[in-house]
């Protein structure tokens, strides 16, 4: 199981795609979305989101999203690099 | 078409050219002065901080973006480009640097017209003056502060009044005033500023503070977070140094603590030290009468002790030891002070006052 164990990011804030930041969680997941479709996708982005890191076996994390139109694949490419890089164990 | 982007943003003007942002090189007296050059066009000078980026076109700067720790400024764009998306390109490559660093959250420090801009780019308003507006993003925000910190406190119990403290190290100077305010309060709030820009780290002016008043349950001992006299609130308090920008910078952290930090603690009175060398606390304490009684929150300026008709000062401290007159400098300092001079990390400290 992969552990987010420093802040990382993925993605930007230009058009049609998605920022995604994670930090270490206090004991769950802590989901902050921003969306300039939030009202017609948000329910959808939320699912996408949580999927993936269901996918993943995150269970510990917080995110903030600033999503600029991305589509649903561009969500979980950016999710799950986001997971990679927060998690890399320091040698 | 390969080509490497990992580093770079890109965005279309029209639809045939590509911009990039670059770091500027600090170190090639050409770009430094480029750089001056365009930031004097918005009056701003170039104080070198951590990492500039800035976009070409035809070899011209037409839009920039610097971090110093984790605060972003000078966000400027040529208006003749704005609206074409620079400032959000200068600001990932930014937030590149800032998460490398490590720090997991952030402030942007600019000008009221790029409001729109960075609340689009997810971040929000700590305050705003009629010159600048301080955002944050990342994980860690004033609601999450100022909570904690209202636990910490507790339910008001009477009359209540804070102190914002450098205490670098603390000195008599400083208990007097925390004395002479205890006797016009129920509950004192001491803030111990943060920002580890003194030559006595944070922890350990913290400490001596705590120590000071051990079993004094009306004191209540703080830190000062990103939100008092921090560089994100108000860098010149840290240099010293009287320029344009200070009246910029006061306006700003009076105007958050009285807004906001003295709204959520419901704080009657400030007291303030009296300042009779240093200019720009000077000009703080000017500026902070003037917003906290507007806003209904008593100031009290407390006349600073003075000891063989000098005012005590924690710069005055620091010299006497520099010129190794402990004894002289002991006289001055309270007893949690005297203590940690004379421990191991003490000395350490005083070895490299010896130094500086």
């Amino acid at each position: 199981m992969a552990v987010i164990n420093k802040m990382a990011k993925a993605g930007s804030v230009e058009s049609n795609d998605i920022l995604v930041m994670m930090s270490p969680g206090d004991g769950g997941i802590d989901l902050e979305i921003e969306s300039i479709v939030y009202n017609q996708y948000g329910d959808d982005i939320k699912k996408t989101i949580l999927d993936t890191l269901k996918e993943e076996n995150i269970t510990d994390v917080k995110v903030i999203i600033n999503d600029k139109g991305a589509l649903d694949f561009t969500i979980r490419a950016r999710v799950k690099a986001c997971i990679r890089r927060g998690s890399v164990q320091d040698v | 078409m390969y080509i490497n982007m990992v580093k770079l943003d890109i965005f279309l003007k029209g639809c045939d050219t590509i911009f990039f942002s670059d770091n500027l090189n600090q170190n090639n007296p050409f770009e430094v002065e480029e750089i001056k050059k365009f930031l004097s066009i918005f009056g701003v000078e170039y104080d070198f901080p951590d990492i500039t980026y800035v976009i070409r076109d035809n070899d011209e700067i037409i839009a920039t973006g610097s971090a110093s720790g984790n605060i972003l400024k000078y966000f400027f764009a040529k208006c003749t480009y704005s609206g074409q998306g620079a400032i959000g390109i200068i600001y990932n490559s930014l937030l590149e640097y800032v998460i490398e660093k490590g720090y997991n959250s952030y402030f942007i420090f600019t000008t009221p017209n790029n409001k729109a801009i960075f609340s689009s780019l997810g971040l929000n308003e700590v305050y705003s003056t009629n010159s600048v507006i301080l955002l944050e993003g990342g994980f860690y925000n004033y609601s999450n502060w100022i909570r904690k910190v209202k636990d910490y406190v507790g339910v008001k119990n009477g009359k209540r009044g804070v102190i914002v403290v450098n205490c670098n190290p603390m000195t008599l100077g400083h208990k007097y005033l925390m004395n002479e305010a205890l006797k016009k309060v129920d509950e004192l709030i001491i803030f111990v500023v943060e920002e580890d820009l003194s030559i006595f780290p944070f922890e350990t002016r913290y400490n001596i503070v705590v120590n000071e008043f051990k079993g004094d349950d009306r004191v209540k001992i703080i830190k000062g977070g990103p939100y008092i006299i921090s560089r994100g609130t108000f860098p010149t308090y840290f240099i010293k140094q009287k320029d344009k920008m200070l009246d910029i910078y006061t306006e700003l952290d009076a105007s958050i603590f009285a807004n906001k930090i003295a709204k959520d603690l419901e704080i009657d009175i400030r007291f303030l030290g009296s300042e009779p060398i240093d200019v720009v606390t000077l000009a703080y304490n000017k500026s902070l009468k003037e917003i906290l009684e507007d806003k209904d929150i008593e100031v009290k300026i407390v006349d600073r002790k003075e000891e063989a008709n000098e005012p005590i000062s924690a710069s005055y401290v620091r010299k006497l030891l520099k010129e190794d007159k402990v004894e002289d400098a002991y006289k001055l300092l309270p007893k949690s002070t005297i203590e940690f001079l004379n421990s191991k990390e003490g000395m350490q400290i005083i070895d490299k006052i010896k130094t500086v």
